[in-house]
């Protein structure tokens, strides 16, 4: 199985605190891996050290069994990102915020309202996303995970405000994603009842 | 070739949703000129109404309260992306970002522009600006706006999440070039002269600032991400 | 000459490293404060006191051993500024950073004193205490330049990013600085015919100049005091949580 993601010996220090120390893990092709720690344990800041915004670590990050540069400028992963803030402009409505994100842009009409309907938002589609519910907008937040095949998708904390129906759709979406060949790392407080490795991280370390 | 379609794709994602969400809030496109509008009225009442004073003054006082204008306008220009997780997309892209912080201040220059060389040409009646400078005044200002644009965009960047002012006083030195352009293509005009020779030297600031600004806006954008 | 050449460039090398110049600028303070005051009296001195009268403007002229090289010091200090930044932004190094912060404040003392003594000189001789030629009005403009680097310094709570943001200020400020001073020379010839600089004699007698000389010497050791100092304090408080900080004051 080859990997999509590989990460060694990952140390990382944030304002004279060690946040990651000695971390390893692979992310297998189809296979996902979530991250699980407490607040202030280092999960976002391993996303966003993969993603190439802080620069300051020790370690390695292998691409495809390439080896990535750390400075964000040359690090050319292609993957899919959602932070913590998921981006959604409360002045658009469903459709277009869809449409105009990273994944959507390049999709037709009916590819969008498709996987509108495939996240349970067809009806709303062109409402102003202002007047949706939280978990609404996460919804909207999965569907673009459809829009486009990425290889990798790195999601910080995708289960907060969900309730049951969400949680189900995430494993869905993310079970069909697997079988075409994605993986997934994702971040969260509590283990998740996806089909994936587990690491915790304590507040100072990796597995 | 692939990659430069896709820049180009983003590009036009990033101009067309700025562009959808300025429209889709008035106030983007209205505060500018009412804000021109209130400035250009202060100088006629703090100076008195004498037709051949203002007349005099005409070019100044709208080029100082164009400056002023789109440096207020541009000032949150990124900071409603930077709180929704919006801009951290850019970097993700693979794209090259100052491609992309470009179309933001196209996006901003379409929409505030417009409504602010409007404010000027109505100013140009109530200050009795001479006739013939008419043209020169909404050429000059397309430039100079743009131009203000950019620089403002790099000071917004700079001083992300802080006081407009201080976006202000980084900004307002480094636009005395465009004034002074500005200004004197206006007086040529008055004049009948030619002022094709500026209009090339504001075009070369241009060609310069366009790239050089996004790309130092880029890095400012970065420091805040350390 | 070579071996000058790489003696010079391991020293400013060395001078990167925030201890090492900590320790070179506690040692030297004591002999740059000396000489500064030695070769800035002298100067003064000898200008002030001995340089003959000048026949069209009389004593008042002799400002100008404050006031000139005020004016070229805060203009080498923004030029050093902008290095310092580029060599910040490039190399990432620390105290490029940290000197552009120490050195902000000197450079705009140094334009506010050449405003200052600008317009105590231009009182006597044209009347008013305040005139738009163009070196005054660029002087101005470079003031505010300093103003606003200093201003965003200070406004950023995280001091190593605020360097990397008055880096930038500071690397686009010298860009334009030319630019800004060619276009208010022309604003100059455009609104005012008759061109008067309030600064340049340039028919001074040797008598006058060379005081004026090492006025100007003068002025740049105070300066490399000055910033010596100022950068000192301005590494000890940045780095006081790194171990060599807390070694070298518990070791005394």
């Amino acid at each position: 199985m080859s990997n999509i993601l590989k990460v060694k010996n990952i140390n990382c220090q944030r304002s004279g605190e060690v946040v990651l120390q000695g971390l390893n893990f692979e992310v297998e092709a189809g296979k996902n891996v979530e991250i699980i720690g407490s607040n202030g344990s280092g999960k976002t800041t391993l996303l966003r050290l993969l993603l190439g915004f802080i620069n300051d670590y020790d370690g390695d990050i292998y691409w495809n069994d390439s080896k990535v540069p750390s400075k964000l400028q040359e690090k050319d992963i292609h993957c899919f990102y959602q932070g913590h803030q998921i981006g959604i402009k409360p002045l658009l409505t469903v459709y277009e915020n869809l449409k105009f994100s990273s994944s959507g842009f390049n999709s037709s009409e009916e590819e969008i309202t498709s996987v509108a309907n495939k996240v349970g938002i067809k009806t709303f589609l062109n409402r102003q996303s202002a007047n949706l519910s939280a978990g609404q907008k996460r919804r909207i937040a999965i569907g673009r995970w459809l829009l486009k095949d990425f290889n990798l998708y790195l999601i910080d904390e995708p289960f907060t405000t969900l309730d049951d129906e969400g949680v189900e759709l995430i494993k869905s979406v993310v079970t069909e994603l697997n079988n075409r060949g994605a993986s997934f790392l994702i971040t969260g407080h509590r283990p998740s009842e996806l089909n994936s490795k587990k690491i915790y991280l304590d507040v100072e370390n990796g597995r | 070739m692939a990659d430069r379609d896709n820049t180009l794709n983003w590009f036009m994602l990033v101009l067309r949703r700025d562009l959808t969400l300025s429209f889709r809030r008035s106030a983007t496109y209205i505060t500018p000129l009412i804000f021109f509008l209130i400035v250009v009225t202060f100088f006629p009442l703090a100076l008195g109404p004498s037709q051949s004073l203002l007349s005099s003054m005409a070019s100044g006082i709208i080029w100082i309260s164009a400056l002023l204008s789109s440096l207020l306008a541009v000032e949150g220009i990124f900071s409603e992306d930077y709180r929704d997780g919006t801009l951290d997309q850019y970097f993700v892209s693979s794209e090259p970002v100052f491609v992309l912080i470009f179309a933001k201040v196209l996006c901003h220059w379409l929409v505030c522009g417009a409504p602010i060389i409007l404010a000027s040409i109505v100013s140009s009646i109530f200050l009795y600006l001479p006739s013939g400078a008419l043209l020169a005044l909404i050429i000059s200002l397309l430039l100079g706006t743009l131009f203000m644009s950019l620089l403002g965009a790099l000071g917004a960047a700079l001083s992300l999440g802080k006081s407009a002012i201080l976006s202000a006083i980084i900004v307002l030195p480094f636009s005395i070039p465009t004034l002074l352009m500005g200004t004197a293509i206006m007086s040529a005009a008055i004049n009948q002269q030619d002022y094709s020779g500026f209009l090339m030297i504001m075009g070369a600031m241009l060609a310069i600032g366009i790239p050089g600004l996004c790309l130092l806006t880029v890095e400012a954008i970065l420091l805040n991400y350390e | 000459m070579n071996r000058v050449w790489s003696r010079i460039k391991n020293w400013l090398i060395a001078m990167g490293s925030p201890p090492l110049f900590y320790r070179w600028a506690t040692s030297s303070l004591a002999w740059l404060a000396l000489l500064a005051f030695l070769v800035l009296s002298s100067g003064l001195i000898w200008g002030i006191g001995f340089s003959p009268t000048d026949y069209k403007q009389g004593d008042v002229y002799r400002i100008i051993y404050i006031h000139v090289p005020s004016a070229i010091l805060a203009e080498s200090i923004y030029i050093l500024m902008a290095v310092s930044g580029f060599i910040s932004m490039v190399w990432r190094a620390k105290i490029a950073g940290m000197l552009i912060n120490s050195a902000a404040p000197l450079g705009a003392g140094f334009t506010l004193v050449a405003l200052v003594t600008g317009s105590i000189w231009g009182k006597p001789t044209w009347g008013t205490w305040w005139v738009w030629d163009a070196r005054l009005t660029s002087t101005l403009i470079l003031f505010f330049l300093y103003a606003a680097i200093i201003g965003l310094h200070s406004s950023i709570e995280n001091k190593t990013k605020a360097d990397r943001a008055v880096s930038i200020l500071a690397v686009l400020g010298v860009v334009i600085v030319p630019i800004i001073k060619k276009s208010v020379d022309w604003w100059q010839t455009l609104h005012q015919p008759s061109t008067f600089t309030l600064t340049s004699s340039p028919s001074m007698a040797p008598e006058m100049y060379q005081p004026l000389l090492v006025c100007v010497l003068g002025f740049y050791c105070l300066f490399v005091f000055m910033l010596s100092n100022s950068l000192r304090g301005e590494i000890i408080s940045r780095e006081r949580d790194k171990a060599w900080v807390k070694k070298q004051f518990f070791k005394q």
